[in-house]
């Protein structure tokens, strides 16, 4: 970030990207947790993660007050610009996995007050690679690094295909016994929630990318190979 | 300063000596007659012109020095060690030109002396190992030292100056943590919390934070301190899964121990048949706890490296055979038979026999524990040169080492029921067993392999095992053979 002679100005901009960044932490351990309150079939810090989430909220509302303050008073360019509306989308990124994070914790809740359907193989899987997307398209942010943030746009197919084996997995459990339809309908969404956190991962690398080189590479399928 | 050497005495000296000249010359004119009055013109003009020149030569001598006085100082502080500035002469330039030396001479003391300081916190900061990165106020590397950036599994190539602290750890600990110190006063204790990183390095680690202080009690910046407790946590989690281990092991005889001494009591001793019958078990589960408390104390001894070797020259020709011979008995009853071979160039091994017989002893019984009726066991003792030998870390991880010099083998091979290849890593582990049920119906105590290979290793030998399901396993003992002892036959 290029060093501006008005002091409050740069503060300002220092304060928008700690916001992020902190956001981004926070949203990451909601995930984590969220997992964990799933596979070890933990109620109470499922309801703990469920709660937590208003502060994920908060902090969704405070950036973009603080983007608009910059926008009205300084009337930044180029660079700066970019910035700022890159971390305005960002935030609305996290805030929606933020609420999956919350959505896998009520399947959670519903899913540890009945037997244990099967031992979960793939949905850890999936989240470990939904998160890792997600850690290192933040990662991306910081470092402006627009190479990572290109390999986390290239990396969503594996997610894509987790989710159709979860899904011809589960089929084959609803046809067996129709016992199981409540509980298999249940893992289906968790695993169209993780799907959803790669997709918000891969649209925070895009971001990252139009926020460093200045050209938008959304919406391009499949990624390019370089930028 | 003598009046001489004032500069004020050239600078009044030659317009003195210009206007004398003049006004002598103006005085005769009035008093004495024309045609004397040119010498003393000539005399006047001569003064006044070397005056002037003289003053001239003075002047450019002055404005030269003040020069190189400006040039001195232009350059001096740019240059690694202090210029000299040569002193011509002892007026008050030349007291400036000394105290100029002097002072810039002083800065450069100064300017080293906070550079070796500067190098020598940089060289305590890089070789420590714990992580430290300096921030602040506005949450930006200031500092950063290596060991935070491996903790963090960041390339230290990268500079990371400048770049927001997140870019280390995004944990929602940390702005708590900074948060809460901000409110700390000066001198108070520093706050610390721990958490677990995830990502490529899951590690346990414990932050703890201190404000840097600036003008005042303002907070300038925060010093950040990781220590990796990964390492112990993992030694707490063995710890507490040996204290579970041994507890249970222990309890294992004990219950039936209690169970038939409190059947006996309620009235079984009163038929003589059932009474001998459950005294001998009651017998058997104490011998069974004695040895597992034999074994537990041999194990410990030899993990702190209390036992000293009582190294002698071994035969390994008697001991084995020695071995044998007690376990023969038993050989016998199971249907197995023993053979042994020991190749007749075998030297005699400085080694201790008592160990190195509780060794043998403890494979070769394993051996015939495990082997059916009608198998066989064999002992086999030879030399060998030099080879590679896969040695098991201690994360169960093998790695082949190359062994050069002379070797003693001892192979115990039988033809028993095999072990999984998934479980021979973890074989020497304390307690590890295989099949659970039978071991501990067979008598063991979990610890006997992981005696041997402490025994093996204190006495600089490796320890490996290779087995097939269903056909048998072979256990080698290497043990070096010194260069001295090698040479003769």
């Amino acid at each position: 970030m290029p060093l501006h002679t008005d002091r409050q100005y740069e503060e300002d901009l220092q304060q928008l990207r700690a916001r992020v960044l902190e956001m981004g932490g926070l949203v990451e351990r909601q995930i984590t947790d969220a997992m964990v309150s799933l596979i070890e079939r933990n109620s109470p810090l499922a309801q703990e993660v469920i709660e937590r989430d208003h502060t994920v909220n908060y902090l969704d509302v405070a950036i973009d007050e603080t983007s608009t303050k910059l926008l009205a008073l300084h009337q930044p360019a180029a660079r700066d610009l970019r910035f700022i509306m890159t971390s305005v989308r960002i935030s609305t990124d996290l805030e929606r996995v933020g609420d999956i994070a919350r959505n896998v914790c009520e399947r959670a809740l519903e899913l540890n007050a009945e037997p244990p359907l099967k031992p979960y193989v793939d949905l850890p899987r999936m989240a470990e690679w939904a998160r890792s997307m997600l850690r290192d398209s933040l990662d991306a942010f910081i470092r402006e690094d627009t190479e990572l943030a290109l390999q986390v746009c290239q990396r969503d197919d594996f997610i894509d295909k987790l989710t159709s084996e979860i899904f011809r997995e589960m089929l084959s459990y609803m046809t067996q016994d129709p016992q199981n339809v409540s509980r298999a309908v249940r893992i289906l969404f968790l695993a169209k929630y993780l799907e959803r956190i790669a997709d918000h991962a891969t649209n925070i690398s895009e971001m990252v990318i139009y926020m460093v080189k200045g050209k938008s590479i959304r919406h391009l399928s499949p990624p390019p190979a370089s930028v | 300063m003598p009046w001489r050497n004032s500069v004020l005495f050239p600078i009044l000296l030659f317009p003195c000596l210009a206007l004398g000249a003049l006004s002598v010359y103006l005085l005769c004119s009035f008093f004495v007659p024309v045609a004397t009055l040119l010498p003393l013109r000539v005399f006047a003009v001569f003064m006044s012109v070397a005056a002037a020149l003289m003053a001239l030569v003075y002047g450019r001598r002055l404005h030269q020095r003040l020069q190189s006085l400006q040039q001195f100082l232009d350059v001096a502080p740019l240059r690694e060690f202090p210029a000299s500035l040569p002193v011509w002469n002892e007026d008050e330039v030349g007291a400036l030109e000394r105290g100029l030396q002097r002072l810039v001479s002083r800065f450069h003391e100064e300017v080293r002396a906070s550079q070796s300081e500067g190098k020598r916190l940089a060289a305590v900061l890089q070789s420590m190992a714990e992580g430290v990165i300096v921030i602040d106020s506005g949450g930006n590397v200031i500092l950063s030292n290596r060991a935070a950036q491996d903790l963090f599994g960041l390339s230290s190539a990268q500079e990371w100056r400048g770049k927001p602290v997140q870019a280390f750890s995004r944990h929602p600990v940390l702005p708590e943590l900074l948060r809460e110190v901000s409110s700390r006063r000066p001198g108070d204790a520093p706050v610390s919390r721990e958490f677990a990183v995830e990502g490529k390095y899951h590690r346990y680690l414990s932050a703890s934070a201190m404000p840097v202080y600036g003008d005042g009690s303002m907070v300038s910046g925060y010093v950040l301190v990781f220590y990796d407790l990964t390492q112990i946590r993992r030694l707490e989690a063995v710890r507490s899964d040996f204290v579970a281990n041994v507890s249970h092991e222990l309890r294992t005889p004990l219950t039936a121990i209690k169970g038939y001494a409190e059947t006996l009591l309620d009235g079984a001793f009163r038929e003589p048949e059932t009474a001998v019958r459950f005294l001998a078990i009651i017998d058997r589960h104490s011998e069974r706890l004695s040895r597992l408390i034999d074994d537990l104390l041999t194990l410990s001894d030899l993990e702190l490296g209390k036992t000293d070797l009582h190294r002698d020259p071994v035969i390994l020709a008697e001991l084995a055979s020695d071995v044998l011979d007690v376990v023969r008995d038993k050989a016998e009853r199971g249907g197995v038979q023993l053979h042994h071979t020991v190749s007749p160039d075998l030297p005699a091994l400085s080694a201790d026999g008592d160990r190195l017989q509780q060794v043998l002893l403890n494979v070769v019984d394993n051996a015939i524990k495990y082997t059916p009726s009608g198998g066989a066991v064999g002992v086999l003792a030879q030399r060998v040169a030099a080879q590679a030998a896969a040695v098991q870390g201690g994360d169960g991880s093998e790695t082949t080492v190359p062994l050069p010099g002379e070797w003693v083998e001892v192979c115990v091979t039988d033809t028993g029921c095999g072990i999984p290849a998934a479980d021979i890593p973890r074989l020497t582990q304390r307690f590890y067993r295989v099949d659970k049920a039978r071991s501990r119906e067979l008598g063991g105590t979990g610890l006997g392999l992981a005696i041997v290979k402490h025994i093996v290793q204190a006495h600089g030998g490796f320890l490996h095992i290779a087995s097939e399901l269903n056909r048998g396993t072979t256990v080698r003992l290497l043990f070096p053979l010194p260069p001295a002892q090698s040479s003769t036959p």
